[in-house]
């Protein structure tokens, strides 16, 4: 893939609002990510600029490039993604047990979590069925809107 | 202590809505109007259903505390919503707006001035008379429906047992018995006033909500998981958090018990 084209791409997804990029072209696959930890920085709202600063200052952008071959394009992760801002539990109340594990078989509509933004307890449902693979936030701490939360090998 | 069956002819003449509560439910007893609604067994799925039970054997409220209710005295209903989509970010404003509309239902009514306690618990004189609970069921991050659980303590005057905040009624404060049947349509005719102020202004939400908190300006502490955080009750941000005011700064809290310190 054309470096001078990876370098365009790397600065469309730094000045926009896309965490994510992926293409694949020609057997070529490129994939752009972008980490944004704008959560729960403790500000001084006298002087936002301060912030801002210090959100872009932290974002910083990963690139991975790979020759795609079929055989990687058959294990197929899905990422669950968080449909609002808000707190992450992995089960129904504190003293209970999770309702998944890494390892365990879901079907579509099994619950995975809870995303509590201010006391709207808005459960989680698996959109595909596969193995949870990985659990990519710690309970009870912050996601935000769009953010991964589960990886699911399809199956 | 005076019961009441609930007469669903009286409520209607008093219900004044294009949607919400057409579609109106009525269950004598069940374990809780959220999960009944929530429930895909049960495939209720008109927007704007409205489902009133007279005993809940589970109501409960966040983490699955739970909430007390004598039959045939209160109101503990659900509203399911399913077109939350076309709220867009205003959705993290309907819980406030929840607990403004039961405030101000029961300030014209009744004239008693209650308060709310973020982010949405209503009381008067300090004492609680209604606990509000949004849930949700999303697939992946689109969200399929909504569900907002109202509790409002109406007639009931005698409260045992142990309670993480003392409970009042509206008889209590009032001194006179309510019709709950008129109570309820009224609830419901604000309700969808509400929803349709969150669409076209949403920002006359928080108004109204930083208007029946007592608390802005306060020392307050948040209990929240694992740690008890204190500082002053600056503001609620436009978004509806809870602006927390100490010497690290301002910080913005999503979630936790709220009391004065």
């Amino acid at each position: 893939m054309d470096f001078n084209l990876i370098k365009r791409l790397v600065k469309l997804v730094e000045s926009s609002e896309v965490t994510e990029l992926e293409l694949e072209e020609d057997n070529n696959y490129i994939r752009i990510s972008k980490k944004v930890k704008t959560q729960q920085v403790a500000y001084q709202p006298q002087i936002p600029m301060l912030q801002s600063t210090q959100a872009s200052q932290q974002n910083s952008v990963e690139v991975e490039t790979k020759q795609s071959s079929k055989e990687e394009a058959k294990v197929d992760v899905h990422e669950v993604l968080s449909p609002m801002v808000g707190t992450f539990y992995r089960a129904p109340a504190p003293d209970a047990d999770a309702y998944v594990k890494v390892g365990e078989n879901v079907s579509a509509g099994s619950i995975l979590c809870i995303v509590e933004a201010m006391k709207l307890m808005n459960e989680i449902e698996s959109d595909v069925s596969g193995k949870v693979v990985k659990i990519l936030v710690e309970n009870g701490k912050p996601v935000e809107y769009n953010q991964p939360l589960f990886l699911i090998q399809l199956g | 202590m005076e019961t009441t069956v609930f007469t669903i002819e009286k409520f209607d003449i008093k219900l004044d809505t294009n949607w919400i509560g057409r579609n109106f439910l009525f269950i004598e007893e069940l374990d809780s109007t959220n999960s009944f609604l929530l429930d895909k067994k049960n495939e209720i799925s008109t927007d704007g259903t409205v489902l009133l039970a007279e005993k809940q054997n589970k109501g409960r409220g966040r983490f699955d505390r739970q909430w007390y209710s004598t039959k045939g005295q209160n109101l503990t209903f659900s509203i399911l919503l399913t077109k939350t989509a076309s709220f867009g970010r205003s959705i993290n404003l309907l819980n406030l707006g929840s607990s403004v509309v039961v405030a101000q239902t029961i300030e014209n009514l009744f004239q008693l001035k209650p308060e709310l306690k973020w982010p949405n618990d209503v009381l008067i004189n300090g004492k609680k008379i209604s606990g509000i609970l949004l849930e949700s069921v999303s697939s992946g991050n689109k969200m399929i429906k909504l569900v907002v659980g109202i509790g409002v303590n109406v007639n009931q005057t005698i409260f045992q047992g142990q309670y993480n905040i003392q409970p009042t009624s509206i008889k209590h404060e009032y001194g006179q018995f309510i019709e709950r049947e008129k109570l309820l349509a009224e609830l419901l005719n604000n309700y969808e006033g509400m929803l349709y102020k969150l669409k076209s202004d949403p920002d006359s939400i928080l108004k109204e909500w930083r208007k029946s908190c007592k608390l802005i300006g306060e020392k307050i502490s948040v209990i929240q998981l694992e740690e008890t955080k204190h500082g002053i009750f600056e503001d609620i941000d436009d978004e509806g958090y809870l602006l927390l005011k100490s010497k690290n700064g301002i910080e913005k809290i999503s979630f936790g018990d709220v009391s004065v310190y």
